[in-house]
C-alpha cells in the first residue's frame, strides 16, 4: 500500500501541489461563502423576530422591544415599553408566538432535508407524503378523546406515534429496489393524505362543537395562541432532532451514491434509515402537535439552500434549521397583518405560495430526467 | 498492507438463487494480492451477480465468502470499507455534488484514523491518476457518463483498500480512457492489492488480466491464464458465436469474432 502511494505520490507531485492549492482555494471559497450565508440568515432572523414583536395591532417601538428583553436580564440600556399592556403583549402573545414560529420552521425544514437525503429525492416532505397529516391524525384524536395520561404532553406523544408510523409506512411503500421514483413518492403521497384526511374527516365528525372548531384551524395550521407552556414542550424535541440528524450528516451525504455504495463505504444503511425517520417523526410532531399541518416548508427551504451552498449536509441541515425558522416567522407576521382584524391560517399561506413551487420542481425534475423516472 | 501471494479473497462453493431459479452454482476461487482477476462470460452469465456475492449485497444460498479469512457477514461495515472497494456499473448520485467532494466520499471509512491525514493527498492523487482533476469543481450531476466513470474510478482509488471489485468500469469510456483505467488497475495490484473486474472485452481481459475467471450459466467454466482459458474452442462455445483467437508477437491474445462469412458475401 505504502509502495503505491509513495510511487504515485512520486509520479505525480508537482500536480499533486498544484491540485492541492487550487483545491484548498475553492474550498475556502466554499466556506466563506457558506459563513456568510450564515451570518445573513441569523441577522434576518433577529430583525425579523424584532419587527415581528414590534408591529400588529398595538405598536411597540424596536427600541422598546429591546428595552423589554434586555430588561430581564438587568440591562437598562433600552427605554421598557411604555404603552398600557405593552409588556404583557409582548411576553404573554407575541413573544410565544414568535418562538414557536422559529421553532416549527426550523423543525419541518430541517425533516425536509433529512427525508430528501434519505429517500434520495428532492421532492420528498412531510407535507406533500403525508407524514404531517399522519402526526395530525393523532394529535386530533387526543383532542377528541380529551386524554391526558401523559399530561400535557399527550397531544405531542399521539402525534409523535402516528407521524412515525407514517413515515413508516411512506417509507415501505414508496421504494421498490433500493430507490424511490418521484411517480410512486407523489402517488403515495396522495394514498397516504386521503387516508389521513379521511380519519380527521371522521374525528372532526365525531368531535362535540367545541372541539371541532378546535380540530378545523388546527388543521389549517395556526399560530394564533401559542402560549410559553406549549412552546416549552415542542421546543426540546425540536432541539433534540436537529442536534440528533448532525451526528448522521456525513452519512446522508454518502447515501445519494446511492444504498449499495453507501453501503460499500461503511454505512450501516438499515440503521442509519431508521434513525432518520425516527428523528423526522420526532420533528414533524414537534411541529404539528400545536401549530397544524403547514405544508412545504420542507421542501422550499432545502431547496433554496441546496442552491445556495452546496447539498452537503453539514452545512445544509443546520442553514435549513435557520431558514425554515426565517421562512416561518415572516410567513406568520404577514398571517397576522396582512388582513387587518384577522389571523390568517399560516398554513393557507405556505401552501397558496409553496404549491406552485412545488408544482416547479417536478416539471423540472420530469424534463430532467426525461420522463416520470 | 498485504504481502505478495497472500491470499485476500476467498470463495468456497458459493450459490446464489434468486427467486427459486439458480443463479451460481459451486463457485470456487481464491484471489491473491498482487494479482488482476477479470470475471467473463456472455450476459446473463452471473458475473455482476458473482461480484454481488463477493460484497455481500445477495444472500447466499450456500457456500461462503471471507475476506482475510474471515467472512464477509461478520466484518464490521467500516472495517469491511477500509478492506474493499467497489464500483458498480450504475453510478448515479440523488444531489448534486461536486467532482471533488464526490472523490473526498471514498476516503470516508478513514475519518477518525491516523490515515485521515492523507486524505486531501489521496484525493488529490486519485484525481490526478485518472485525469479527472480538471473536473473537480463541476458538478457531478452534469457530467457524461465516460467522464462518471472516472470519477467514480477515482472515488473508488482514493478509499484506498487492498481489494477492488469493479463492475465493468470502462463500460462507457472510450479507447483513451479504458486504456488508462486498466493500466491503474494493474498498477494497483502490483502494488500488493488485487482487483477483481467484470469486463466485457475480451481483449481487454487478455492484455491486463493475470487470470480469467470465464463463466458459462452460472458456473465456472475455466480459470487461469488468459492464453489457457481464452481458447477459440472454449469461447466460441461459451458465446454460441464462432470467436478467432490469434497470438500476436508483443500484444499477447487478438480476439475477434470470426467474420469470415460476412466477408465472402
Amino acid at each position: 500500500m505504502n509502495e503505491r502511494k509513495e510511487s504515485s505520490a512520486h509520479d505525480v507531485a508537482p500536480m499533486d501541489d498544484r491540485l492541492t492549492e487550487i483545491t484548498a482555494a475553492s474550498r475556502s471559497a466554499g466556506m466563506t461563502r457558506i459563513s456568510l450565508v450564515f451570518l445573513l440568515l441569523l441577522v434576518a432572523l433577529l430583525v425579523m423576530t424584532l419587527v415581528s414583536a414590534s408591529l400588529g395591532q398595538l405598536i411597540i417601538p424596536f427600541d422598546q422591544v429591546l428595552g423589554s428583553v434586555l430588561g430581564k436580564v438587568g440591562i437598562d440600556w433600552f427605554p421598557q415599553p411604555q404603552q398600557a399592556y405593552g409588556e404583557e403583549a409582548l411576553w404573554n402573545v407575541r413573544f410565544p408566538r414568535i418562538v414557536m414560529s422559529l421553532i416549527v420552521g426550523a423543525s419541518l425544514a430541517v425533516a425536509g432535508a433529512v427525508m430528501q437525503g434519505v429517500f434520495g429525492n428532492p421532492l420528498a416532505e412531510p407535507g406533500t407524503v403525508g407524514v404531517s397529516s399522519g402526526a395530525a391524525v393523532g394529535a386530533s384524536l387526543s383532542i377528541l378523546m380529551g386524554w391526558t395520561f401523559l399530561g400535557a404532553f399527550t397531544t405531542p406523544l399521539l402525534a409523535f406515534v402516528f407521524g412515525l408510523f407514517t413515515t413508516l409506512c411512506v417509507y415501505a411503500l414508496a421504494r421498490r429496489n433500493g430507490r424511490t421514483e418521484v411517480v410512486t413518492l407523489i402517488l403515495t403521497g396522495v394514498a397516504v393524505n386521503a387516508v389521513a384526511g379521511a380519519a380527521i374527516a371522521f374525528i372532526t365528525f365525531k368531535a362535540p362543537t367545541s372541539a371541532r372548531d378546535q380540530i378545523v384551524f388546527w388543521q389549517m395550521g395556526s399560530l394564533n395562541g401559542s402560549r410559553w407552556q406549549q412552546v416549552m414542550m415542542v421546543a426540546p424535541m425540536c432541539v433534540l432532532g436537529v442536534i440528533a440528524v448532525m451526528f448522521i450528516s456525513r452519512q446522508l451525504d454518502l447515501l445519494s451514491l446511492g444504498e449499495k455504495s453507501a453501503r460499500h463505504l461503511g454505512v450501516n444503511v438499515e440503521r442509519l434509515r431508521f434513525f432518520a425517520m425516527l428523528m423526522v417523526a420526532l420533528l414533524v410532531s414537534s411541529a404539528v402537535a400545536f401549530a397544524g399541518i403547514i405544508s412545504f416548508v420542507g421542501l422550499v427551504v432545502p431547496h433554496l439552500l441546496r442552491l445556495i451552498i452546496g447539498p452537503g449536509h453539514r452545512a445544509l441541515l443546520p442553514a435549513c434549521a435557520l431558514g425554515g425558522a426565517l421562512l416561518l416567522s415572516v410567513a406568520d407576521f404577514a398571517a397576522r397583518t396582512l388582513v387587518q382584524f384577522a389571523d390568517l391560517p399560516i398554513g393557507m399561506l405556505t401552501s397558496l405560495l409553496g404549491g406552485p413551487f412545488f408544482f416547479w420542481l417536478l416539471r423540472r425534475s420530469r424534463s430532467k430526467s426525461g420522463g416520470w423516472a | 498492507m498485504p504481502m505478495p501471494g497472500q491470499q485476500l479473497l476467498s470463495l468456497t462453493s458459493v450459490g446464489v438463487g434468486i427467486d427459486g431459479r439458480s443463479i451460481l452454482d459451486d463457485i470456487s476461487f481464491d484471489v491473491s494480492a498482487g494479482e488482476v482477476l477479470a470475471l467473463v462470460g456472455p450476459n446473463g452469465a452471473g458475473k455482476s451477480t458473482l461480484l454481488n456475492a463477493i460484497t455481500g449485497d445477495v444472500e447466499l444460498r450456500s457456500g461462503s465468502v471471507s475476506l482475510f479469512g474471515v467472512p464477509i457477514g461478520a466484518w464490521d461495515p467500516i472495517e469491511l470499507a477500509m478492506r474493499r472497494a467497489v464500483m458498480l456499473q450504475q453510478n448515479d448520485m440523488s444531489f448534486p455534488f461536486t467532482v471533488e467532494q464526490v472523490v473526498q466520499m471514498g476516503r470516508s471509512p478513514w475519518i477518525g484514523s491516523s490515515a485521515e491525514s492523507d486524505d486531501e493527498m489521496i484525493v488529490a492523487s486519485a484525481m490526478a491518476m485518472t485525469e479527472s482533476e480538471g473536473l473537480s469543481e463541476r458538478v457531478y450531476t452534469s457530467l457524461s457518463g465516460g467522464e462518471r466513470g472516472r470519477v467514480a474510478f477515482a472515488r473508488v482509488l482514493a478509499q484506498a483498500s487492498p481489494l477492488l471489485l469493479l463492475d465493468e468500469p470502462t463500460a462507457a469510456m472510450d479507447i483513451k480512457h479504458q486504456e488508462m483505467v486498466m493500466r491503474l488497475c494493474r498498477d494497483y495490484a502490483r502494488s500488493g492489492c488485487a482487483v477483481v473486474v467484470v469486463l466485457h472485452a475480451l481483449d481487454v481481459a487478455a492484455a491486463y488480466a493475470d487470470r480469467v475467471a470465464l463463466l458459462e450459466s452460472g458456473r465456472i467454466r475455466s480459470i487461469g491464464r488468459p492464453v489457457d482459458v481464452m481458447t477459440a474452442e472454449s469461447l466460441s462455445e461459451v458465446y454460441q458465436y464462432p470467436i478467432d483467437v490469434f497470438e500476436h508477437p508483443g500484444h499477447g491474445l487478438v480476439i475477434l469474432p470470426s467474420r469470415k462469412e460476412g466477408d465472402q458475401e
